[in-house]
């Protein structure tokens, strides 16, 4: 036996093929960026009633704490105290007034997306200027609607609702996808054909108009069901592309090894060939939420949308329709749209360039 | 009772231009702690004959025909027609499989150690850390170097022969009865070769298994190999012990291969010696012999109308030929070149 003997030099530590990528992703500037904005965005989503709005962050009342501001994320989690003693939604003033001892954290913005602050609802700040009057002003960073909401305020919250669109959707269309892809291209046969016949049919539905037919005939169009759409017609690409790779992987040797130390089918699709797959259909995945975020702000933009009051971006554009010149209504959920969706791609793009096999081989 | 017995076995693939038997009616049984090689030129069924023995041959290809008997603690059980939930404990469990390509025959997204490990867990219920225990002595049972640290390495990081030595570590789990070895030194440099073959020979003696050696490689099988079988177009034409296969072989293309052996040469200046054509096409396999296209002792009408059948010549030496033993002076240009 002759093995070489130990270097003297420590070997690198070793690295799985995800941390190669990520390796690799890291040194492009643009996509690190697009990556670093989603991140912001999502901690935006998050974080949004503590960004902006008219409900206490965590308040102490009547000798109890609460956290009326998780109103925004489900309205039946407003503390049923503050309905019975009559607050209507404004805090500050009845916090002070139904409880000298009371004390709130606020929202670091006091407006709110669904509505119009008025005068001296928060001591000193005057009422939202409403129609055209609502330029962008210290008060109201980005400007308000024809209404007097606050655009800003609405755009923080909308950010939510594209996020949630994008993820949510494209999260059921990837779970779709791949099952289908998986057990099409690993068990071949009858049941590939039958999953491939379905993949066509399923391709040949407009997604757009499959929305709109659905929202005529639904009673109460929620957002929820615009993404359950999004993603049941959304998977196509993603079972292709799945079904693909385990076709070329099913007969890898690797396979064959598992196979014949015992492994069943289940094993093999989910812990050897599956990981091995996965990097191709990220990238689709990616630029899927792309296309979810703008089909859902070109909803919301014709009116298709969640049913007002809603805080979705292309909801703001619909807004502007009506006065052209308040620019604001334009510029900023315009941009917003366009970053989210470049952004989105920039990180298709990076993946696609980190996890290509091509250039993993040129770097060995 | 031999640990395992092929019978007759046939095993062919329905493609769209129709059935194609790779193997057909192949027979074979080693013995216990044995090592038996099967040889034979590229496609001549020799790596169906061992997917068929796992039940992993892929789709459109099926056994057909014929028993593959393992004897499993005194009773004997068929393989063909088992349950696949039984055939995956014998995998890995009775019988371990290495293969051709260690560059791909592991999972490039699993550390070593994680691979090894999982074939320790598919037949044993053990720990994760027992499991991982398992595998470092796995590792170091086939000589890795610094066992430990690669546990953690990924299969790209390994060499060639090191690959081939975890391969070799995941199918020695679960101390199999029979390992297969289906041309496992075919990609490798020459001194890896020899390691390589060395290790199995002392694994072997260790471990007492049997093992099925499949090679194309005279050299690999005169070095290893206790029996042999040697394979033509589907068929075993010869099965002897190794000693009596090479110092008498009696078929004609036992006798080919043997003299195409490079260091067969007086010279190194002379030609290398050749069986002239190709292995006929498992669709188009010629009738009569199957090798008399290329057999340059054919004999006309007998060998390309009769199927030779498998007789035995001598005693253990087995030879399917119509003209064993008593061939007569080779024709100047076989069929085959002559039809040129």
């Amino acid at each position: 036996m002759s093995e070489p003997a130990r270097e003297s030099i420590p070997p690198p530590r070793p690295r799985g093929f995800w941390a190669e990528a990520w390796n690799r992703y890291r040194r492009m500037p643009l996509a690190m960026a697009a990556l670093i904005f989603i991140g912001f965005l999502a901690a935006v989503a998050l974080f949004a009633p503590a960004i902006a709005g008219t409900k206490p962050v965590i308040c102490k009342y009547k000798g109890r704490l609460y956290l009326p501001c998780l109103a925004y994320y489900n309205r039946g989690w407003e503390p049923v105290v503050f309905a019975r003693d009559k607050f209507r939604g404004e805090y500050p003033a009845n916090l002070e007034a139904k409880d000298p001892e009371s004390w709130a954290i606020w929202p670091l913005v006091f407006q709110d997306p669904y509505r119009a602050v008025r005068r001296d609802e928060w001591p000193g700040l005057p009422a939202n200027p409403a129609r055209d009057q609502g330029h962008p002003s210290s008060r109201n960073l980005f400007g308000t609607t024809q209404t007097g909401v606050d655009v800003f305020a609405k755009m923080i919250h909308g950010t939510t609702v594209a996020l949630l669109v994008g993820f949510v959707s494209m999260g059921i269309a990837a779970t779709i996808g791949i099952t289908v892809g998986a057990l099409a291209g690993y068990f071949g046969g009858w049941l590939d054909v039958v999953f491939s016949r379905i993949t066509e049919v399923v391709m040949c539905i407009p997604p757009l108009v499959l929305i709109l037919a659905l929202l005529a005939i639904v009673e109460k169009p929620t957002i929820w069901k615009m993404m359950a759409v999004l993603g049941l017609t959304g998977w196509t690409g993603i079972s292709r592309l799945m079904r693909a790779e385990f076709l070329r992987l099913k007969s890898a040797e690797f396979v064959t090894a598992a196979r014949s130390v015992g492994a069943g089918p289940g094993r093999i699709i989910i812990r050897h060939v599956l990981p091995n797959a996965l990097a191709p259909v990220m990238v689709p995945i990616t630029f899927g939420i792309a296309a979810a975020i703008l089909t859902e702000s070109g909803l919301s933009f014709l009116g298709f949308g969640q049913p007002p009051p809603s805080a979705s971006w292309g909801s703001l554009l619909n807004d502007a329709r009506s006065n052209l010149k308040m620019w604001w209504l334009v510029a900023f959920p315009g941009a917003a749209i366009f970053l989210t969706v470049l952004a989105f791609n920039l990180v298709g793009e990076g993946l696609q360039q980190a996890t290509d096999p091509r250039l993993r081989e040129a770097r060995k | 009772m031999p640990l395992l017995e092929i019978r007759n076995l046939v095993t062919a693939f329905h493609t769209p231009a129709g059935r194609v038997p790779a193997v057909d009616g192949v027979s074979l049984s080693i013995e216990r702690g044995t090592t038996l090689g099967l040889v034979g030129e590229s496609g001549c069924g020799k790596s169906v004959t061992a997917m068929s023995v796992l039940g992993l041959v892929a789709s459109p290809g099926r056994i057909e025909a014929g028993q593959i008997l393992l004897d499993r603690d005194g009773r004997s059980i068929d393989l063909v027609g088992l349950p696949e939930r039984q055939l995956r404990t014998i995998r890995g469990g009775r019988i371990g499989m290495i293969f051709q390509e260690p560059m791909t025959s592991l999972n490039p997204v699993f550390t070593v150690g994680n691979q090894v490990a999982e074939a320790v867990r598919l037949h044993q219920k053990v720990s994760r850390q027992a499991a991982r225990a398992r595998a470092l002595e796995l590792l170091r049972l086939v000589r890795i170097a610094d066992p430990e640290r690669r546990l953690d390495e990924y299969p790209h990081q390994l060499s060639g022969g090191m690959r081939q030595r975890v391969v070799i570590a995941m199918a020695l789990a679960c101390e199999p009865d029979l390992l297969i070895a289906d041309e496992p030194t075919t990609a490798l440099d020459v001194t890896i070769q020899a390691q390589v073959l060395e290790l199995l020979a002392d694994l072997r003696q260790r471990l007492g298994m049997a093992i099925l050696l499949i090679t194309h490689d005279l050299g690999v099988v005169a070095e290893t190999c206790d029996e042999v079988a040697v394979m033509y177009a589907g068929r075993i034409v010869e099965r002897a012990a190794a000693a009596a296969l090479f110092a008498r072989p009696l078929h004609p293309y036992t006798i080919g291969l043997l003299a195409a052996r490079p260091e067969h040469r007086r010279a190194a200046a002379d030609p290398l010696a050749a069986i002239p054509g190709m292995v006929p096409q498992p669709r188009d396999f010629p009738a009569g012999c199957r090798f008399h296209p290329r057999c340059p002792f054919v004999r006309e009408p007998r060998c390309t109308a009769e199927l030779p059948s498998l007789r035995e010549l001598e005693p253990g030496h087995l030879v399917r030929c119509h003209y064993a033993g008593d061939l007569g002076d080779p024709a100047t240009v076989p069929a085959e070149a002559r039809a040129e």
